[in-house]
């Protein structure tokens, strides 16, 4: 055998091994335990719907895979960026689908932060955490997208540039534009208020 | 005072540090929904057809079979089966490593899209039948509460498997493979694994117990029993 044929083998035995492991029932359930929260974050940003409809999305992603789960091939590892694949395009089908955000939600800044938040997250920052929040909803799907990726799932730069396919250096300019394009919003925000 | 006049527009890293502490959580209804989700109650098809990262290793410990269909179903080829076939090639190492990166890549079946995966195969032998050019045989009879989970696999490989009805372990794979076709990733065993020749009803065959375990570092070693 060469050392290719064998390597080949042996990948071959590891990925059936790995994969057919993830078919199991209790195998999806820890897969799903360890990565519904990070879906769930992941679908309310990229949707910024209602929490109802990021817990249907959630759920839906899940169902999807496990009916899909004979089509999936790799990892765990793997598994999760295939979980979100599937759940980005629920979440961009849902979003089309919605001609209004439900604005009323989207002001509970309750629902947008842990249920046990630190106590120094005082009145001021709940405030303009609220702010934020009305603002991302103004963005382009994509460019919500790597924000959503980048502070509420916590991705570092390269980890989204690898997952969405681009340069890490779109990714810093991007999030550093929008950021500031957010601020300049925010004024304006503000300006009408006062007006 | 209203609020909106409390929240003075933050700098860049005041940003930032604000998008971080958007954390929403789901509800508790949701919690308890995904407690009644479909793969939880779905055990009883599963506990044949897919075994857990513990449990695979035992059932595929006890349950490889190869079978070289065209060297085996004539006497000719029986007896050659048994003098000279080795249905495993055994490798000159108990020890590898592979590069856990490397196991991301998706592995290919060739008749995937109409029979699904090796995993989760879903064509009938008759169909399976019809897409290759050499004999597949399969089990004339199937020990009770075992049945045909479906076949897969491509032009020089077929692959199916026999799944228990009430077990949540363990499942019988076959691959078929013709005579005179090497196949491009031969079955491995380990340099000192035990294969002991068997005889499947007129057939002859190879057994052994054990499987390939890849830890996190990448380093894959064989085991012949349960790894953990």
């Amino acid at each position: 055998l060469t050392e290719n044929t064998s390597l080949g083998s042996i990948k071959r035995w590891l990925l059936r091994e790995k994969a057919r492991s993830l078919q199991n029932s209790d195998t999806f359930t820890r897969l799903y335990e360890e990565t519904h929260l990070t879906v769930f974050r992941y679908v309310y940003g990229l949707s910024a719907g209602s929490r109802q409809e990021a817990e249907d999305l959630t759920a839906e992603t899940y169902t999807r895979a496990w009916k899909q789960r004979g089509r999936f091939h790799g990892d765990e590892q793997a598994a999760f960026g295939w979980l979100l694949r599937i759940a980005r395009n629920l979440a961009i089908d849902a979003s089309r689908r919605r001609k209004v955000r439900d604005v009323d939600e989207n002001s509970n800044i309750e629902l947008l932060l842990d249920s046990h938040p630190a106590p120094e997250v005082d009145v001021i920052a709940r405030e303009q955490i609220a702010t934020l929040w009305n603002l991302l909803g103004s963005l382009s799907s994509d460019i919500r997208e790597i924000l959503v990726l980048r502070y509420m799932l916590g991705w570092q730069v390269r980890q989204i540039a690898r997952y969405l396919g681009v340069n890490e250096n779109t990714i810093s300019v991007t999030i550093r534009r929008t950021l500031k394009s957010l601020q300049q919003e925010w004024v304006h925000s503000q300006e009408k208020f006062d007006e | 005072m209203n609020n909106q006049k409390l929240s003075s527009v933050p700098d860049e890293n005041k940003m930032e540090e604000l998008l971080a502490r958007i954390q929403p959580v789901p509800s508790e209804a949701f919690r308890q929904q995904m407690t009644q989700a479909s793969w939880r109650g779905d055990r009883r098809r599963q506990g044949g057809s897919i075994i857990g990262s513990v449990r695979t290793k035992l059932a595929l410990a006890g349950m490889l079979l190869l079978l070289a269909a065209a060297a085996i179903f004539t006497p000719p080829g029986r007896a050659l089966a048994q003098s000279v076939l080795q249905f495993f090639t055994r490798a000159e190492s108990d020890t590898f490593y592979v590069e856990p990166s490397d196991l991301t890549v998706e592995e290919t079946t060739p008749f995937l899209v109409e029979c699904g995966s090796w995993i989760a195969p879903t064509c009938s032998m008759q169909q399976i039948r019809s897409k290759v050019d050499f004999e597949i045989k399969e089990l004339g009879v199937l020990p009770e509460g075992m049945y045909f989970g479906g076949a897969t696999g491509g032009s020089d490989n077929v692959g199916f498997a026999y799944l228990y009805e009430d077990r949540l372990a363990g499942q019988l794979s076959v691959s078929v493979e013709p005579k005179g076709r090497p196949s491009p990733y031969p079955w491995l065993v380990a340099s000192s694994a035990v294969v002991e020749q068997v005889q499947i009803g007129d057939l002859p065959g190879e057994y052994y117990t054990g499987t390939l375990f890849q830890d996190e570092h990448g380093n894959v070693t064989w085991q012949p029993n349960d790894p953990r």
